[in-house]
């Protein structure tokens, strides 16, 4: 067979060659550098920068930026103002003392003015002489902020003032706020509600028949304006009560267990007592806590309804209220004297609903009102932790889930949170200590806002295979094409 | 621990100032046979608030006795002054039915339609308040109204404005704002009765709510369910909320008595068959007659309950009512089932008192249910109809007519129309007809004649995405004329998601709204025209992901081929030919095997 010239295939020239490798090089550079990165910025989600470390120093040094010491006032006159350098120097021993035994979680401290106080909110210790020279004594204010001390003759001559002075403020009035400061007491007993500066109470009268009721409002509000008085200064409070017919309970009454021809509310039957979808408690319009307290009145043919192991024929719900179960009412009314007794109780769940610390001898002063102050005071620093851990969390989720986008209004948010807390600590550490509170609540909902915002998370139902398959039909063929072409140019 | 706090004395101020009025409940049913063995039900409840204090802001009180808890707050946040609800379901005949019960002032158009008269200090707070209130009524009441925003809502001037009396009694402290809003594609079924009957502090338990019953309310012929709460002030200090609560529904009574006797519908045997003996009839022949006048009917049969007892928590006696014509109909109320009966029916529109825990049941009877006593005719009647049939524009046409003879109506025709219809108002014609006579005449809005039957007219045209167009007409119609007005609008299109589910049937235009008006402006009737149902141009959803696949894929396939050609080297049809010849597949496998014995025979040698 012959072979033209023509026919045979002549070797590449090298100049071609390398040519045909430059454009492969060009086309995959062009692909690589600039195709890419295009498609990932035109389909990728926007995610905005989280401060993470500001967050981070914020979390770890919080707690030592704090330093707060609560003021007493004390008048006296000139000659005996030495006592109070004297008592100073003694508190600030003791509190070091106390703080070297078991370390306080934040720095904290007690001082002693000299002056009448400068607002309600201060408290103020009057010294008195008692005539009986072994008269020593002590006299908290249950409505107001104000500790009378009563010296003898004996603690004077001792030169024990200092000393009884800064027992009386340290054992009595702060041990509590120092001890969980120390971490010997915890604070959360789980009834109390997740605190907000705004707070709705429901007082409800609850019939399980439809026999026609009447109930005194105005004496209750009287009763509330006195109890509620304490709040006022930290909490934006709002009272509602209803009257509701035709309330059954959630039981069936053939379980109930009949015991001396009373019914019996046991306590498994107790988690299921409130029917909440039927009774009209639950709350469209506002996202603050409330707490309801409910007179349950049953029909006729539950009563009498006992619950079991009560003195008061009442029991609490853990974040949520109180209810009380009445069996004897008189001409359908509810009268005065029917609901005193009934307010006191709810009173006394109000405060554990709240988380104020319940009155033990040598641990909490019996006056409710230091008793709020001190839980508000604690609250803030709770306040804070919680901001923090979210804002925690926030960085730990996007972390997670690289899919999901940050929008900008979440840093604003973030950022927002931040100067709360630290508005709030420096509030703190100049005893303001209403005003801190409200930063710190604030703390809580900006950072709340930017951990629950609903854009962050609707972005998650997009997840990158979706991509991936509606852009396979481009992908695909180019990937192709080049790798060939690429094993092609190796080879040679 | 208890706190004592027995032993302070506080003289409170308030207690003394403001003197708590309490509330009341009173409740009402009326039956009414119509035509055609129809008969409408009206359920009436009014419920009146303890006294409210908005402009008190030191009070933390407030009580709720027998107006709703779950709706107080609601108002009272929102600072709404007066609310309006409405739950309609079906097409009111008002040939056969005469004109609406209570003037229409309490029936709704089909779907839901809410308005509300909010206080703020400017238009921004106000609707603010506003979508507030929707979303909060939204989840007290199980309806969408939280898909109500700005794009539906107009703020009437003409239409349904406020009826408290708190505005000529109370000096506001800020501005009064209506809002307006309807759902015309809502479903109204149980889930909106049973937040209802929630309201009512005899909660559906006894008295006349105790008759209520979802399958049967909503299996009516037309029904419409309304809440209305005012605002009224015996003086400055003494305001109170006015809650109406009303169901009025039509049913037909030979319809349900059929559906009890069967469930499921099944062909009327041959032998109770009533055919018209004057024509031919046989086994195979049969000309129906209408249906038999002779009733039985109590309500059980009507609504699968009885009256459950009195109502306990009514400050008055609950009444049952008929308004039938005493000759023919026999009205019987039976107590505890047995006919302890106390027949009624002697005095025209007889009422029975509920009292007592016994159960009672009402039963209408008669051989003649033609004879009803006679029906109110509407002042006017209207009805409303899209025109055209493109994709891309369309016309509206309403048609009026007076019945009356002798007097002229005055109305006011409110509407409003969603974005994507292009509204071009100068397009509008008005036609007048003569009933007897026929003859007509076209005025167009351009002529200046057109003000003796349209007086005034407010308009605000759509803005896209943003607001509706909002029209209203103060109309005149002279005695024994109609009048048809037509105008043209264009369809926009929609973005994709923009498109509601099941977007090929179509978008749901709300109602529109007459109100006739006498020569005091005062409101004498009441009515909506039925929603229309407009067809937009509407896509193939799966058609983005279609379009980035199909792009793609010519994007591949050019750059495969353009790559291929600059990339790949060029020679002629012989060498390449040569060439594989050279490299056919048994050449290729043949060199291989030599080169892996040549391998081998290396290795031996080594």
């Amino acid at each position: 067979m012959s072979e033209s010239k023509s026919e045979i295939l002549p070797p590449e020239p090298e100049k071609e060659r390398s040519l045909r490798t430059l454009i492969f090089i060009s086309v995959f550079s062009v692909i690589a550098l600039i195709g890419v990165p295009l498609w990932f910025l035109t389909t990728s989600l926007y995610r905005a920068e989280l401060p993470v470390e500001e967050i981070n120093t914020l979390s770890s040094t919080f707690k030592s930026q704090i330093h707060y010491d609560i003021p007493f006032y004390i008048e006296l006159p000139k000659p005996m103002r030495y006592l109070i350098s004297e008592t100073q120097e003694l508190l600030d021993s003791k509190l070091a003392k106390l703080s070297s035994e078991h370390p306080f979680d934040v720095d904290y401290h007690v001082s002693l003015i000299s002056g009448p106080k400068k607002s309600d909110l201060d408290y103020q210790i009057e010294l008195v002489n008692s005539e009986d020279p072994n008269g020593e004594g002590l006299f908290i204010s249950p409505y107001e902020r104000r500790i009378v001390i009563r010296n003898s003759e004996n603690v004077v001559v001792n030169k024990l003032v200092p000393d009884f002075i800064s027992r009386v403020i340290l054992d009595e009035v702060l041990k509590y706020e120092i001890s969980v400061h120390q971490g010997l007491i915890a604070t959360n007993s789980g009834f109390e509600i997740p605190f907000k500066d705004k707070l709705k109470l429901t007082f409800n009268l609850f019939k399980g028949d439809g026999l026609p009721i009447d109930w005194d409002t105005s004496s209750l509000e009287r009763y509330l304006d006195r109890a509620l008085e304490n709040f006022r200064t930290y909490l934006d409070l709002r009272v509602e009560t209803q009257v509701i017919y035709f309330a059954s309970m959630n039981i069936n009454k053939d379980t109930l267990i009949v015991e001396d021809n009373q019914y019996l509310l046991t306590e498994r039957n107790l988690s299921s007592f409130i029917n909440y979808s039927d009774w009209g408690l639950e709350d469209s319009t506002t996202t603050d806590p409330t707490l309801n307290f409910i007179i349950y009145i049953p029909s006729e043919d539950t009563r009498p309804l006992k619950v079991q192991n009560s003195e008061h024929n009442s029991f609490l719900i853990a974040q949520y209220g109180g209810v009380i179960i009445l069996n004897d009412i008189v001409d359908n009314q509810l009268s005065d004297t029917d609901l005193m007794p009934i307010l006191d109780i709810f009173a006394s769940q109000l405060y554990k609903l709240i988380g104020v610390p319940e009155h033990i001898d040598s641990l909490t002063p019996k006056s409710p009102q230091i008793r709020v102050d001190i839980m508000m005071r604690l609250k803030i620093i709770k306040n804070l932790q919680l901001a923090v851990d979210n804002l925690e969390s926030l960085i730990t989720l996007s972390k997670r889930l690289s899919t999901i986008n940050i929008p900008d209004f979440t840093i604003e948010h973030v950022n927002s949170a931040i100067e709360s807390i630290n508005q709030s600590i420096e509030k703190l550490n100049s005893r303001e200590f209403v005003d801190s509170l409200k930063l710190s609540n604030e703390a809580i909902k900006e950072s709340d806002r930017a951990f629950f915002s609903e854009n962050m998370v609707q972005q998650v139902y997009f997840p990158d295979e979706h991509k991936m398959a509606v852009y396979l039909p481009l992908i695909g063929p180019i990937i192709m094409i080049t790798f060939l072409m690429f094993l092609r140019v190796m080879k040679k | 621990m208890l706190q004592n706090w027995g032993f302070w004395l506080i003289v409170s101020q308030f207690s003394q100032v403001l003197c708590n009025q309490k509330g009341s409940f009173k409740e009402r049913l009326d039956f009414t046979p119509l035509p055609k063995n129809n008969l409408l039900a009206s359920f009436n409840f009014e419920i009146e608030s303890d006294t409210v204090n908005w402009y008190d802001t030191s009070s933390t009180y407030s009580h709720y006795t027998v107006f709703p808890k779950s709706l107080g707050p609601i108002l009272e946040d929102t600072k709404t002054r007066e609310l309006h609800l409405r739950f309609s379901q079906g097409w009111w005949d008002s040939e056969l039915w005469g004109s609406l019960p209570q003037n229409g002032s309490q029936s709704g158009g089909t779907g839901v339609e809410v308005w509300a008269v909010i206080e703020a200090n400017n238009k921004t707070e106000a609707e603010g308040e506003w979508i507030h209130l929707v979303n909060s009524l939204s989840g007290l009441f199980c309806a969408s109204l939280n898909f109500i925003d700005n794009v539906i809502t107009t703020n009437p001037v003409h239409s349904l404005q406020p009826t408290s009396n708190f505005i000529n009694k109370l000096p506001t402290e800020g501005e009064l704002f209506l809002f307006r809003s309807a759902l015309p594609r809502e479903p109204i079924c149980t889930e909106n009765l049973t937040p209802f009957l929630d309201l009512l502090p005899s909660k559906g338990k006894n008295g006349l709510s105790s008759l209520l019953n979802g399958h049967k309310v909503y299996d009516s012929q037309w029904n419409s369910m309304s809440i209305d709460v005012e605002t009224n002030c015996d003086d400055e200090l003494n305001c109170h909320y006015d809650l109406k609560q009303n169901i009025h529904m039509i049913v037909n009574t030979k319809r349900v008595l059929s559906k009890l006797k069967n469930p499921l519908p099944v062909p009327t045997p041959g032998n109770e068959l009533r055919c018209d003996r004057t024509k031919k009839h046989d086994a195979y022949y049969c000309f129906p007659l209408v249906d038999s006048t002779d009733i039985k009917i109590d309500m059980r049969d009507i609504f699968g309950n009885i009256i459950n007892g009195e109502n306990t928590v009514t400050t008055e006696k609950s009444k049952v009512c008929a308004h039938t014509a005493p000759e023919v109909w026999k009205v019987l109320a039976k107590v505890n089932d047995y006919e302890s009966v106390f027949a009624y029916s002697e005095v025209q529109d007889p009422c029975y008192e509920i009292s007592g825990t016994d159960t009672l049941n009402i039963e209408l009877k008669t051989d003649r249910s033609d004879i009803t006593l006679p029906l109110k005719e509407p002042p006017i009647t209207v009805s409303r109809s899209l025109t055209g049939y493109s994709q891309d524009s369309g016309g509206l046409r309403i048609d009026f007519r007076n019945p009356s003879e002798t007097e002229e109506v005055n109305f006011i025709y409110y509407q409003s129309t969603p974005w994507y219809m292009k509204t071009y108002l100068h397009t509008l014609k008005m036609t007048l007809t003569n009933n007897t006579s026929g003859e007509s005449v076209v005025i167009p809005i351009t002529d200046r004649s057109i003000v003796s039957y349209l007086p005034e007219f407010y308009y605000e045209p759509m803005v896209d995405r943003i607001r509706p167009s909002h029209l209203e007409l103060e109309l005149v119609l002279p005695p024994n004329f109609s009048m048809r007005l037509a105008y043209k609008f264009d369809k926009l299109m929609l973005k994709y998601a923009e498109y509601p589910p099941d977007a090929n049937h179509g978008f749901e235009i709300e109602p529109a709204i007459v109100t006739v008006v006498d020569k005091f402006n005062k409101v004498t009737y009441e009515a909506r025209t039925t929603p229309a149902l407009l067809t937009l141009p509407t896509p193939d959803f799966s058609m983005p992901y279609n379009v980035i696949i199909l792009t793609s894929t010519v994007m591949a396939l050019a750059f495969g081929g353009i790559f291929n050609l600059i990339v790949k080297r060029v020679v002629t049809e012989e060498q390449a030919e040569y060439y594989y010849q050279q490299n056919t597949p048994k050449l290729k496998l043949r060199r291989l095997i030599a080169r892996i014995s040549a391998k081998f025979q290396k290795k031996k040698a080594d």
